[in-house]
């Protein structure tokens, strides 16, 4: 589903060229659900937002679905974006003037599409948010407007759900929650995920950690692998 | 479902003050435009309506070059089939039974009719019946006279008439509204055309006959068929003009009508841009949210745009309503300013409506087409996690300085565009000035308002360029305020120079009847006259301008050892032997679209001739819309054989009123008119006097939008500084620290605003005495009591302006304040 | 620990036989506590002697069936309701922590790390089981899985704590 080819980014800061990715090749399938860790600044945020679009590598390539995301223009980048992918920030980013389910339909409107209200209503079912249609961001707790900001990515049926430290604001019983609707979408709709997160109880979540230092990956392991736990202890540690 | 438009409508009310002022702000901008606009029109319109009131629906007439002529020689026209309708007219002189000293006042003019049923005189009738043959006089004079309707009206030498109708003055009859008036003004009245004829001895003759074709005739052949007709004869025949420049030059005023709708609209545009780029650099995140989930650059354009959409639509339509009762209101101070009767006039309304209303609703989209680019091309990363979007202290813009460098640099040049440049460069350099200012309105604000004051000082380097902006745009509307009063101060002098130096003598007479040798030897031995010069005037001639419409003026004759009295030339070329040659008026010249040195085609007395452009002059005559030919060859060229001017020199000026009184006794029944130069300087400047409250009081109106803009500005500034004034708070400021150091931000924008203005407003001036192209009608005068309106109504209202927003600073509560992210 | 208590539990829902009982504390603990047959016989005859459950006979299979009696359901609901507390010492890892230093063991920086693997890995695992519990919507387990990942946390705090 997405394969990541030689992937390089830098960044120019007045004269200083600080590379942010040195090549970074990663295959992922439809369906899977992965993770990537390690410590801030190793460049796993700047992956996910090339994943996603919004931002273009300096050199290297991106494909998605077989087409590839790193030759499209900023337009057909948006529009790949609106449909095929959906994304969790840390910081929920709803957008202040509109209500939860204005929020929520947002990437169906941005489409020009309407809404099915049934749909509209099974998200709402889903991260328990029925009643809280018409309120605003700000009359909401953080794991609420999270909340809404996964129904928001997931209106439009992506086939890939980029989550970027979904957890990073939230305390442990909140971000349980979260995961714990992450895990869902992705056992009961086959959703592909792809989250950063430098939280180990989010890591244990997903089929594949990816381990990121220093702009590329250091190593990589299954869920099914048996030194798995042990493998990610030692990194963690 | 997501309704975009209350979307947009909660975007743009998010915070109310800021949207009230901005929408104010445009309110007022539309305002002040379509009041203008409406002030213009209706001006426009009243001019063209007296004209067309005057040449009633006729196309043609024929006149004598001899000033009268009998009727029948009209037989073959009159009979001709082409004719639809036809009227002849008759211009006679006389007096009113009443006691007075002065014989002037109670000079009357009559005009005989021959018909009046005809639909080729268009008289407003006020009372009474005007089809019915009897005296028919205007409102002013039966006022005077204390006559209504059915009284009895008698004439000197002549008889008694009844009052049939009353009607308002026009361009066909009017009378003085006052004694004084009456001194220099006729009363007109009209006339059945056989009792004029009876009373006055002209039996059959008539001034000129007026008459409409049938409307499918070829009238363009018919005119030259006419023209050939009469070529030859004492008679010629003329279209009809509707051509009012003669009599007003009303551009001047329209120039300032446009001057202001264009500021105010400036202004307004200044403080949305304001609005819209804060609010678009505060929205940069949600705006960047947005793109991540799929909008284009197109989409936020149009959705930024429903909300300027909004606030153009609002405005719009409040101003255009606030505009229509200013518009009506200025009019009527105006004509009073100008017009000494009073005139029935249709306001125009439609068209400076529609006019407003597009540019009303397309300016606040100019003003936003720089923030919705940069809302459009707002990156998402950067928008989205940058952690700090507020400007940080930027240094002086070089680029920036050097560019208004440049401009205020053509901005010196004398050219009437070029004080565009002065302004551009004005708001270019403005940081600067502001930085220059620092240094004397820190100290005043430090002694005024403490260490409030001192922080206040801090406090506008945050924002910079908005406040310098701001500051500008209030240094624009005192500038041109004090050069607006300046000019109104100082025009009328210039006119009375140019005047004294073209009128070309003191007393302008004209007679009825062409002057004898013996007539010319009375004047000469009035006491008082040290020379009289008769010249040649000759009345109607029209001709096409290049945009093939149809204009009229008189031609003058002039001494050639003498023409320095008459013009003051501009451009010459060489002779050109194969046409006579002209001197053109410059109002003229532009009119016609042609250029000195061209060929110019005119209908005179003597049929349709082509002149040669020798050079373009400016005289006080006829407000420069006029021309001139050298009296060798006017009579000749022009088929005008009499001289009915005469231009008198007195000894002085004081002797001026005797020889008046001893002209119109000894020749009182011929003479048309008498005007000396003191009343002419008078009349033409007194409409300027007039117009200098109004004009102060429309400038205060720019210098109240320019305030809005500092409330604007000073609620964008405290709106981003909340934590930081929380802070302040929490730390140890009073509520009462806090007002005053918003107030001090306020008042120094509002200084600075006018020191500049008042700095810049003095250089206008200056420029224009000096300047060329001017003319020298400026002078370099200081107008004080503008300066010092300006000046106090600068501060007065910023410190209004300064008030709510300082009020609203000091409620910040500091536990939000602190939290606030 | 209460196997004994558990059982009492299992009882209070139904009659069972011992293997019964076997099966359904395996399930209550989803496999994670593995106890074997002598255990499971052992204490129910212990339970017996302390007239907390009886026999009321033998099934078709000819296998003996428990009930509880009055006497078990007031000894579970005393159980039940008497607060746990926290012994300092009942965590081996503190135990051995406090003895390192006795003895100037020298390896107490990789006690620590190790230790520290060992908790990840317990983190791991007991994410990867709360997921199932979420899917398989079962909310007390997922509680209990909430409660000992909240430990955990804290412990890694401490264990941090503790290296430096």
């Amino acid at each position: 589903m997405i394969n990541v080819v030689d992937l390089k980014k830098e960044y120019k800061t007045g004269k200083e060229v600080v590379p942010i990715l040195k090549g970074v090749d990663l295959t992922i399938e439809e369906g899977e659900f992965v993770c990537i860790i390690g410590p801030s600044g190793s460049g796993k945020t700047t992956l996910l937002h090339l994943l996603g679009g919004l931002d273009t590598p300096t050199t290297g390539t991106i494909s998605l679905d077989g087409s590839e995301l790193t030759s499209k223009t900023e337009k057909q980048r948006t529009i790949i974006r609106r449909r095929e992918i959906g994304f969790v920030f840390q910081n929920y980013q709803l957008l202040p003037t509109l209500t939860v389910y204005e929020n929520i339909i947002f990437p169906l409107h941005a489409d020009g599409k309407k809404a099915s209200p049934k749909d509209v209503q099974m998200l709402l079912e889903a991260v328990d948010l029925v009643g809280y249609e018409k309120r605003f961001p700000h009359e909401l707790s953080g794991g609420q407007q999270q909340r809404v900001a996964i129904a928001r990515a997931l209106i439009h049926k992506p086939n890939l759900l980029l989550a970027d430290e979904p957890t990073g604001n939230l305390d442990r019983q909140r971000s349980s929650d979260i995961l714990d609707l992450l895990a869902k979408f992705h056992y009961e709709r086959k959703q592909t995920i792809v989250m950063v997160t430098h939280d180990m109880f989010a890591a244990g979540y997903a089929d594949r950690i990816i381990l990121f230092k220093d702009g590329v990956i250091e190593a990589e392991v299954k869920r099914e692998d048996d030194d798995y736990a042990k493998f990610l202890a030692r990194f963690m540690a | 479902m997501l309704s975009s438009l209350l979307v947009s409508w909660r975007n743009v009310t998010r915070h109310k003050k800021r949207f009230f002022f901005t929408l104010m702000a445009v309110v007022l901008g539309v305002a002040v435009m379509t009041s203008m606009l409406i002030a213009k029109y209706t001006f426009s319109n009243l001019m063209d309506e007296q004209e067309r009131l005057y040449a009633g629906e006729a196309d043609f007439w024929v006149q004598s070059n001899a000033g009268f002529f009998p009727e029948n020689e009209l037989m073959w026209l009159e009979e001709s089939e082409e004719m639809e309708e036809g009227v002849g007219l008759l211009f006679q002189k006389g007096f009113l039974e009443m006691e007075t000293e002065f014989p002037q006042q109670a000079s009357v003019r009559f005009t005989g009719v021959t018909d009046f049923q005809t639909n080729l005189i268009d008289l407003p009738v006020k009372d009474g019946d005007v089809t019915k043959e009897g005296l028919i006089i205007t409102e002013n004079a039966a006022k005077l006279l204390e006559k209504k309707v059915g009284d009895l009206l008698s004439f000197q030498h002549m008889g008694k008439l009844e009052i049939t109708a009353i009607v308002h003055e026009g361009a066909m009859l009017t009378s003085p509204k006052t004694m004084d008036a009456a001194m220099i003004r006729d009363v007109q009245v009209m006339v059945p055309m056989e009792i004029l004829q009876e009373w006055t001895g002209m039996e059959n003759q008539i001034s000129n006959f007026r008459f409409k074709l049938q409307p499918d005739s070829n009238k363009d052949k018919l005119f030259e068929s006419y023209q050939s007709e009469l070529s030859g004869s004492d008679l010629f025949v003329q279209p009809i003009v509707v051509d009012s420049k003669q009599n007003n030059d009303v551009e001047g005023i329209y120039y300032v009508f446009d001057l202001i709708a264009i500021l105010a609209i400036f202004i307004s545009a200044f403080i949305a841009f304001n609005m819209i780029h804060t609010s678009i650099v505060e929205r940069k995140k949600e705006i960047a949210i947005m793109k991540s989930l799929g909008y284009t650059s197109g989409n936020v354009i149009r959705l930024v745009s429903k909300e300027i959409g909004f606030l153009a639509f609002m405005g719009t339509i409040f101003g255009l309503s606030i505009g229509v009762w200013l518009g009506i209101l200025i009019q009527d101070i105006l004509i009073g300013a100008i017009s000494s009767q009073k005139v029935v006039y249709d306001v125009v309304i439609i068209k400076p409506l529609i006019i407003s209303a597009i540019i009303g609703f397309l300016f606040p989209f100019l003003a936003a087409i720089f923030p919705l680019r940069r809302a459009g091309k707002t990156p998402i990363l950067a928008g989205m996690f940058e952690k700090n979007t507020a400007t940080s202290r930027t240094r002086l813009n070089i680029v920036r300085i050097i560019a208004g460098m440049v401009c205020t640099g053509i901005g010196l040049i004398d050219n009437i565009w070029a004080f565009l440049f002065l302004f551009i460069g004005l708001v270019l350099l403005f940081p600067l000035w502001m930085r220059l200012m620092q240094i004397i309105i820190s100290p005043i604000l430090t002694a005024l308002f403490g260490f409030s004051g001192k922080q206040a000082v801090h406090s506008l380097k945050q924002s910079e360029r908005r406040n310098a902006s701001t500051a500008a745009m209030l240094a624009i509307g005192v500038s041109l305020a004090l050069f607006m009063s300046a000019a109104l101060q100082s025009l009328p002098d210039g006119k009375e120079e140019e005047i004294r130096a073209t009128f070309g003598g003191d007393i302008q007479v004209e007679k009825e009847t062409p002057w004898t040798d013996s007539d010319l030897a009375a004047v000469k031995n009035i006491e008082g006259v040290s020379a009289i010069s008769p010249f040649t005037e000759v009345p109607h001639i029209t001709w096409h301008t290049k945009s093939g419409d149809l204009r009229e003026f008189s031609i003058m004759s002039f001494t050639a050892s003498e023409r320095a009295e008459a013009f003051e030339v501009i451009e010459e070329v060489e002779e050109n032997v194969e046409y006579p040659s002209i001197y053109v008026g410059e109002r003229a010249l532009i009119e016609w679209g042609g250029d000195v040195g061209d060929i110019l085609t005119l209908n005179t007395p003597a049929g349709e001739q082509q002149f040669y452009v020798k050079g373009s002059v400016q005289t006080s005559h006829y407000s420069n819309y006029v021309a001139f030919m050298d009296e060798n060859s006017i009579k000749d060229e022009l088929n005008w054989p009499h001289d009915y001017h005469v231009m008198i020199d007195v000894v002085d000026e004081n002797a001026i009123y005797n020889v008046l009184l001893t002209l119109w006794n000894s020749m009182g029944e011929t003479i048309t008119s008498a005007i000396p130069i003191t009343v002419t300087i008078e009349q033409s400047t007194s409409a300027l006097t007039g117009m200098d409250d109004l004009m102060q009081g429309l400038l205060l109106l720019i210098i109240a939008i320019s305030a809005i803009g500092i409330s604007n500005t000073l609620f964008m500034n405290t709106m981003e500084r909340v934590k930081e004034i929380g802070t302040m708070r929490a730390i140890g400021f009073t509520k009462r620290q806090v007002q005053f150091m918003i107030m001090a931000e306020g008042l120094f924008i509002g200084i600075a605003g006018v020191v500049v203005g008042v700095l810049y407003g003095i250089l206008v001036i200056y420029l224009n005495s000096i300047s060329v192209s001017a003319q020298g009608l400026l002078s370099f005068i200081i107008p004080w009591v503008s300066l010092l309106i300006a000046v106090a109504g600068g501060i007065i209202f910023t410190i209004l302006a300064s008030w709510l927003p300082s009020n609203s600073a000091s409620r910040i509560s500091i536990k939000e304040a602190i939290n606030y992210e | 620990m209460s196997v004994k208590h558990s059982l009492l539990a299992l009882l209070y829902e139904k009659p069972r036989h011992g293997y019964e009982l076997k099966t359904g504390f395996e399930e209550l603990v989803q496999g994670m506590w593995p106890l074997n047959a002598g255990q499971v016989y052992t204490t129910l005859d212990r339970l017996e002697r302390d007239l907390l459950v009886e026999s009321p006979g033998h099934d078709k299979k000819d296998r003996k069936l428990y009930t509880i009696t009055q006497a078990g359901k007031e000894e579970l609901w005393a159980w039940l309701e008497k607060p746990v507390g926290r012994s300092l010492f009942k965590d081996e890892f503190y135990f051995k922590f406090l003895c390192a230093s006795h003895v100037t063991y020298e390896n107490r920086q990789s006690m620590i790390r190790n230790q520290k693997e060992t908790m990840l890995k317990d983190i791991l695992h007991l994410t990867h089981l709360r997921k199932q519990m979420v899917l398989s919507d079962n909310k007390t387990m997922k509680m209990l899985i909430e409660g000992a990942l909240l430990h955990l946390e804290a412990d890694i705090k401490w264990l941090d704590m503790i290296a430096d």
